[in-house]
């Protein structure tokens, strides 16, 4: 993980500085608080060497300073700590949606292959996979407040106040999210699981008279699952790209729009730091779904033993 | 697609509209209590305008409900009194404000109620000297206190729009001791518990991106005002999402303060809400805008400039997407103010806006490209998805006359640093600008301001703008600022685009707001409100 980490912090420091737009003249337009631009350049650091820049960022990082946003002044650490709650609820709800959705989908549509609801799952799933989340989101905030009367909260509801309107704030967008995200965990299941269907061992406990529900979760499906929790791992990153449009539609403070204002910002330090957040997040995800595989698949113990 | 979804929604609530439209509710008496609801795009970056740093639209729009100026502008665009209580003009340099006596900052710690006094606005000024607002002032060389309420401001040279800036929604009082220490003495007031003022309200939560809390002020110099009980300002991006809010009852009002307000196809929306009142108004800001660099080709020519402008179909493109009305163009200086120059007024030059294609591609003929001509046009997403369709709009304008733009659009920090800066090639489109007094806009047409991306150097224009800021009256200033706009208008130096009506929209229980023409400082139009 350290060498990833190395790395993302590498990459992420030389692309901020290779996009086009210069911070210097971005806060010289709109805040102003310096006589020149080289001076602005200078207050910032940012006429040092890119290797100096690097540095210095790296080292502090490594003392647990992550510096200031260079737009509001506010430690990027106390930002942080106000914000990552909020993406990483919405995160983990949204991927809690996907597993349970494409999972349950995904089995169901293989036990009834072919028919009709092996059909209409497909069907809603190709709906939320080629919709985007954005739009749906519109319409789960337009079309209730027409017809029903009601409207998200204006404000984020903290979990620590009230849980339970905390949880409802959040399931509507975890929702939309959660089945964007969840339409490829259900495509993978089904498919995985008509394969398993046809292996021998499961057509000898389908013969040898074991209950259908037992032949399907217990035998077929443990199999079948890999693939799927593979999936998972990489819809950890995406779940986060859509936590950004369903944060700004639903009023959601999070890291989400922080990370689009520090990229629009060119907010070097916020933004280096929340990159690394997240890749850490992403990593933590990818290690918990390699865990995972001991759990489901036995083989996978004993070729690690 | 958020915009079709829009769209489509739109037409679908366009037959309710008709039918669930009130009229405005006549004229009652003001009731006291209750909280108002109201969206704002953004947030406050900090509490401070007077600062080391510039300050963002919505810190000023922020301080308008917990701050006052020396003067202020009227929701008609007069300036009137605020904290003073009358000024006078003893000399050309010269000018004495005398405050209002009993005026008390809120009683918060550590100001705790005490008494505004001619040493607080001595100090803001001295603030103000250190930031970069110092350009409102350019000439100003003393302030001192004589006695307890008398302010008196000395000058090394007249300045016109002296008395226009002290109304500027920067230049707000601050206590002495409500700012954080700092080395130079001008205390840090970018906390949230520093914004202590004398204003109708106070600020009593601060929650960033959410949401901030204003309680009525008890001790407002105005007797019985405000009427409100207190201000919930909720930070909304999204205008679909403050029309669902207020669809719902959860918000009474959605400002127009500034740039394009709420986009005209949502107004039907707007309209279907039961109760809402839809307000179109007008803004002082100049309207979009066509630009090119007036010290390249082909843009030095001001025949190219002529038949770019007659090639626009003002008409036709607000009937498109301006529904709810627009004027033909507002520029070179707002069309609110008292020196715009309308078209009916404009003699020979207002033949430059009269959309003419023959006359257009006769003039680009002349100008020595009978065949048109290539040309990028840049453009920015920073200003939202309507604005790049707008530009898509220009360039198939553009297209009849034989001007073929090829579209550059640009993320916003590229813009800034680089188009913004008069870096550019070809033709620009530049979003609507919503300044201050009108020697702001004058000024941008001067070598070296930062604002002046068309490469304007102008030895009469630079001479008007010098002559109207030294003006020794009204009547002197009035007669140059004339001047300047007629030799806008002739020479055409930008291509102005009809400008849209600002929409406000209020639900059923908001009585007595009235939409400010000054959007920035809006909130004041909040003391004369009330909830039925």
């Amino acid at each position: 993980m350290v060498p990833t980490l190395l790395a993302v912090s590498v990459m992420v420091f030389i692309i901020m500085r290779l996009l086009p737009g210069d911070v210097v003249a971005l806060m010289f337009q709109d805040l102003g608080y310096a006589a020149s631009l080289a001076e602005m350049r200078s207050r910032l650091g940012l006429d040092l060497p890119f290797h100096e820049q690097y540095a210095r960022w790296l080292g502090a990082v490594l003392r647990g300073d992550f510096g200031q946003s260079l737009w509001t002044q506010r430690p990027v650490l106390a930002v942080l700590a106000e914000r990552l709650p909020v993406t990483l609820e919405l995160g983990l709800l949204s991927l809690l949606v996907a597993v349970l959705y494409g999972g349950v989908a995904g089995v169901v549509a293989a036990v009834y292959h072919d028919r009709w609801p092996d059909a209409a799952l497909r069907s809603v799933a190709m709906v939320f996979l080629s919709l985007p989340s954005f739009w749906l989101g519109t319409l789960a905030i337009v079309v209730p407040s027409i017809w029903l009367g009601w409207s998200p909260s204006l404000q984020l509801v903290p979990f620590t106040e009230h849980p339970l309107e905390n949880l409802v704030q959040f399931l509507l967008p975890a929702a939309i999210l959660g089945s964007h995200l969840g339409a490829p965990i259900m495509r993978m299941t089904r498919a995985m699981m008509l394969e398993v269907f046809r292996h021998d061992y499961v057509r000898t406990a389908q013969a040898k008279g074991l209950e259908p529900r037992r032949v399907v979760l217990k035998h077929a499906l443990r199999n079948a699952l890999i693939p799927s929790v593979t999936i998972l791992g990489v819809q950890t990153a995406q779940a986060i790209a859509g936590s950004i449009v369903m944060e700004t539609l639903f009023q959601l403070p999070g890291m989400g729009s922080l990370l689009v204002e520090s990229v629009a910002h060119r907010d070097f330090p916020m933004f280096q730091s929340l990159v690394l957040f997240l890749a850490l997040f992403v990593m933590a995800v990818n290690l918990v779904v390699d865990l995972t595989y001991f759990l489901i698949d036995p083989r996978t113990r004993a070729q690690a033993g | 697609m958020t915009r079709s979804v829009r769209v489509v929604v739109a037409v679908a609530v366009a037959g309710v509209a008709a039918v669930a439209a009130v009229a405005p509710a006549p004229a009652q008496t003001p009731k006291r209590g209750g909280v108002i609801r109201v969206a704002e795009q953004s947030d406050p970056v900090g509490f401070d305008t007077l600062g080391k740093k510039k300050a963002p639209v919505y810190t000023q729009l922020a301080l308008a409900y917990t701050h006052n100026r020396l003067l202020k502008y009227d929701p008609s665009g007069e300036i009137v009194n605020d904290l003073a209580e009358r000024w006078t003009q003893t000399n050309p340099t010269t000018y004495v404000v005398t405050l209002r006596k009993g005026v008390r900052f809120h009683n918060k710690p550590p100001v705790n109620g005490r008494e505004l006094t001619s040493e607080d606005v001595k100090f803001t000024f001295e603030r103000l000297a250190k930031s970069p607002e110092a350009r409102l002032f350019p000439t100003l060389k003393a302030v001192t206190a004589p006695d307890k309420y008398t302010v008196r401001f000395e000058l090394s040279a007249p300045f016109s729009a002296f008395v226009a800036n002290l109304a500027a929604t920067t230049v707000y009082i601050y206590p002495k001791e409500a700012g954080k220490p700092t080395a130079d003495g001008a205390g840090d007031y970018t906390a949230a518990d520093t914004a202590i003022g004398t204003g109708p309200f106070t600020l009593e939560e601060y929650r960033e991106k959410q949401r901030l809390v204003f309680k009525r002020n008890p001790d407002y110099f105005e007797a019985g005002k405000p009427y409100l009980d207190g201000v919930e300002l909720y930070t909304i991006p999204d205008a679909a999402g403050s029309i669902a809010a207020m669809r719902t009852g959860k918000l009474d009002l959605i400002p127009a303060g500034r740039g394009e307000g709420l986009p005209h196809f949502l107004v039907p929306e707007a309209r279907a809400i039961p109760g809402a009142r839809v307000i179109p108004h007008g803004l002082f800001q100049t309207s979009e805008n066509l630009i090119g660099r007036l010290d390249q080709k082909p843009w030095s020519d001001v025949r190219v400039r002529r038949a770019v402008s007659m090639s626009i179909d003002r008409a036709g493109l607000a009937k498109a997407i301006f529904t709810e009305g627009a004027e033909p163009f507002s520029g070179p200086i707002p069309v609110a103010s008292k020196y715009f120059l309308p078209l009916d007024r404009m003699g020979e030059s207002a033949a430059w806006y009269r959309h003419d294609l023959t006359a257009a591609k006769k003039l680009l003929a002349d100008a020595g490209y009978p065949n048109g001509l290539p040309t990028k046009l840049t453009t920015t997403v920073g200003y939202g998805p309507s604005y790049a369709s707008r530009t898509e709009l220009l360039k198939s304008m553009l297209a009849k006359l034989g001007i073929d733009a090829s579209i550059v659009t640009q993320e916003y920090p590229v813009w800034i640093s680089t188009t913004y800066k008069g870096g550019f090639e070809g033709l620009v489109h530049i979003p609507a600008w919503t300044l201050g007094d009108e020697d702001e806009w004058l000024g941008s047409y001067t070598p070296g301001d930062t604002r002046n991306h068309i490469h304007l150097e102008d030895a009469k224009i630079t001479e008007l703008v010098q002559q109207a800021r030294s003006a020794p009256n009204e009547a002197a200033r009035a007669k140059l600022i004339g001047q300047f706009v007629t030799t806008f208008h002739d020479q055409l130096y930008r291509v102005y685009l009809p400008a849209p009506k600002l929409i406000t929209v209020t639900s059923k229980r908001v009585q007595g707001y009235v939409p400010p023409v000054r959007g920035y400082g809006y909130a004041i139009a909040l003391v004369n409100t009330w909830l039925e």
